[in-house]
């Protein structure tokens, strides 16, 4: 068992970081990478870091770069870690941060042990879990590399090589409220959501569009034909380059809620 | 006042690195060093950094860390699996500062 490596990670998840205030992370990294491989720091402009670390062997080798975010989810104030028959979990009210902190610590520990290595750009990203808002905004001019990984998947034998389109889609449908006496006048919200939908694809996503639900808001119940509910996906839709949005249903568990809100503005009347 | 809204948002674009790219072939090298029979390319619905990145004209690929249960309190990580990774890592990183 590798005790460095795992005091490491224990250590890392000790350090609180939800997304949006990795700070104080971000600065234990910075302090534990100069001094371990004299490293050059860069903490660009958004507080994502850039580290450039020395080559021990070619120093002409292609650089390489080597990726995780610094960013937890909730609930993720207060992480004790413990290690227990081969196993580091939580003390059981907290996620772990495994996700993505035993990605840094990996990496890390492969660079200590590493027999020899050329040059290596390590990037810790922030607010990855809120939107991959880090990597937007990382200044990739600090970057030498231009080919690299990011060690943040729970599969150790695969090369995730791509990914679909990600959209939210938020829709709100306003129908005409109507009582059980004279239904004949009201306009259902919820029949108007379902022709929309209705219309979207299922299948094999990497083939083509697959439509994702999500929750829809809590409407009046009162009535037959309900003035609402409206409806606001707690989810993704995919998208391909050539195809149509789509929405597709979701098990309610988003791994990352506040992705889920939408910003531009338009406006469709039935 | 009744009718419709419609907002969308505009997360991440689809991404994707050429299989057969050196960088892609030595991650395949290095986790087929660590003892993995038959890994793979794949794609993958949920986001990353990573396409991020690629379409920001930085080639990146994903690789794995190895934990489960991510984003809940049942989140946990097999000893194995971390120095697994390590091992896959430091493969890798031996392969490029040989130019191998």
């Amino acid at each position: 068992m590798n005790e460095r490596l795992i005091q490491g990670f224990c250590d890392m998840v000790r350090i609180d970081s939800e997304s949006g205030n990795e700070q104080r992370f971000i600065a234990h990294i910075k302090e534990l990478v100069e001094q371990e491989f004299s490293a050059e720091i860069t903490i660009d402009a958004y507080g994502n870091l850039i580290a450039h670390i020395p080559a021990t062997g070619r120093p002409d080798a292609e650089p390489i770069f080597f990726g995780a975010h610094a960013d937890t989810v909730k609930p993720g104030i207060g992480i004790e870690p413990i290690v227990e028959e081969g196993v580091i979990r939580s003390k059981g009210e907290t996620i772990l941060g495994a996700d993505d902190k035993a990605g840094l610590a990996a990496i890390l520990e492969a660079i200590r042990s590493a027999d020899v290595r050329g040059p290596i750009d390590l990037v810790v990203t922030r607010c990855e879990e809120t939107g991959l808002l880090g990597a937007k905004n990382l200044d990739i001019g600090l970057l030498r590399a231009r080919h690299g990984y990011i060690v943040d998947s729970d599969v150790l034998d695969c090369v995730t090589i791509g990914g679909a389109t990600h959209a939210s889609i938020d829709i709100e449908i306003t129908g005409k409220a109507a009582h059980a006496a004279s239904p004949e006048g009201g306009i259902s919200a919820i029949q108007s959501q379902q022709k929309p939908c209705s219309r979207f694809n299922t299948g094999d996503w990497t083939k083509r569009p697959w439509p994702m639900w999500g929750r829809s808001r809590e409407g009046p119940t009162a009535t037959v034909c309900p003035r609402l509910p409206s409806f606001r996906p707690n989810a993704e839709a995919s998208l391909t380059r050539s195809a149509w949005p789509t929405v597709r249903p979701s098990d309610g568990h988003s791994r990352t809620p506040l992705t889920r809100q939408a910003l531009c503005a338009g406006r469709v009347l039935p | 006042m009744r009718g419709a809204s419609v907002t969308v948002e505009i997360g991440c674009e689809a991404a994707k690195v050429d299989e057969s790219a050196p960088f892609v072939q030595s991650a395949l090298a290095a986790m087929r060093k660590a003892g993995f029979e038959s890994p793979e390319a794949n794609v993958v619905l949920c986001g990353s950094d990573a396409f991020v990145l690629t379409g920001r004209g930085i080639d990146t690929v994903v690789i794995g860390y190895g934990g489960k249960g991510a984003h809940s309190v049942d989140e946990h990580i097999h000893i194995s699996d971390l120095e697994k990774a390590t091992e896959v890592l430091r493969y890798l990183i031996e392969a490029a500062g040989t130019g191998g």
